[in-house]
């Protein structure tokens, strides 16, 4: 150890209460503004490429909550500028030569299934299931989102 | 010509740190958060400048050609954006706070690893054209808080002998 001690300034100590307190606040701020998922939001580049409610039983095994049910996968190809979105109810094969994302949609979460982008940050990126949360694939530039945003009268507040 | 030796020196460790950086698999789910090893070099170069900008400007060179080397060995030109991004918000932050001496080591590179994660998160912000990437924002500013601190102590305690061998 250096004979000198530790020599912490006030403003040092300031400055960690002040980041984790913002820190705090925006976490504290998002998660007031949590509620169930309505809406799923697909995009890339900033343009939409696919939003489903919820109510459209697009949720596999949201609407007849039977975990057994197969889930709904969305596959994402990208060729020359060409982007395209496919829904599969099985897992579908993957295209050869063209950068993909595989989005899985099953039980009340939303995760990337696989990728063929370079870091994987996606792929490993935990399950989302409220809204205001997203899957980023930055790589790709896709943008798989949960929104609140749903229709009126649609049912509220599922029990299990 | 003994200083460009000397931060030939620095950029090497600067590289090995980011190498050693890329093999610690560090997922909890959240994308973006690292370590920030290669930052030590940066602060370390920022507190031993000759003269009064000679640290902060050793400081701009080596981390912006750590950050063009180790992009094409380790990742990708993507990576290269962001850590550009970052690395410039958090030099400049670490600048100021430096020169202002109101704050330790400790207290700049916390500012330091808290401003990379924002300069990353609005380069992010732009590419995707989304404000969804906010949402990692605080898990981001915590992370820097952490690791800016751990690296500012082991700053902390390199400095005197560093100062001790003159580099």
């Amino acid at each position: 150890m250096g004979k000198n001690k530790l020599q912490l300034k006030k403003l040092d100590v300031v400055v960690i209460i002040v980041c984790l307190l913002a820190a705090f606040i925006l976490a504290a701020g998002f998660i007031a503004d949590r509620e169930n998922a309505r809406m799923l939001c697909i995009s890339h580049d900033g343009k939409t490429l696919m939003t489903a409610a919820l109510q459209d039983g697009l949720f596999g095994g949201r609407q007849d909550s039977d975990t057994s049910g197969k889930g709904i996968y969305y596959l994402i190809t990208y060729e020359d500028g060409n982007t395209v979105i496919m829904q599969y109810e099985e897992r579908p094969f993957f295209p050869s030569g063209i950068s993909y994302n595989l989005v899985y949609v099953f039980n009340e979460e939303v995760r990337m299934e696989a990728a063929d982008c370079r870091d994987q940050i996606c792929v490993h990126h935990r399950p989302v299931t409220s809204s205001g949360e997203s899957i980023i694939c930055l790589p790709h530039r896709l943008v798989v989102e949960l929104t609140g945003k749903g229709q009126e009268g649609m049912t509220d507040g599922m029990v299990k | 010509m003994k200083r460009t030796a000397e931060l030939g020196f620095l950029l090497a460790v600067a590289l090995i740190l980011s190498y050693v950086e890329s093999l610690i698999p560090l997922t909890f789910g959240i994308p973006g958060i690292k370590l920030g090893l290669p930052n030590l070099i940066v602060v370390l170069l920022l507190y031993n400048g000759k003269k009064s900008l000679t640290g902060a400007r050793e400081a701009v060179l080596v981390n912006g050609m750590r950050i063009i080397l180790s992009g094409f060995l380790f990742g990708s030109l993507y990576s290269i954006l962001y850590a550009l991004a970052g690395a410039a918000l958090s030099l400049m932050v670490m600048v100021f706070a430096k020169k202002c001496s109101c704050f330790s080591m400790l207290g700049v590179s916390v500012l330091g690893g808290v401003f990379h994660n924002v300069g990353q998160i609005i380069v992010a912000m732009f590419v995707v054209e989304t404000f969804a990437v906010l949402y990692y924002l605080p898990f981001l500013i915590i992370s820097g808080v952490v690791t800016g601190a751990l690296l500012g102590l082991v700053g902390m305690e390199t400095q005197p002998y560093l100062q001790r061998h003159d580099l």
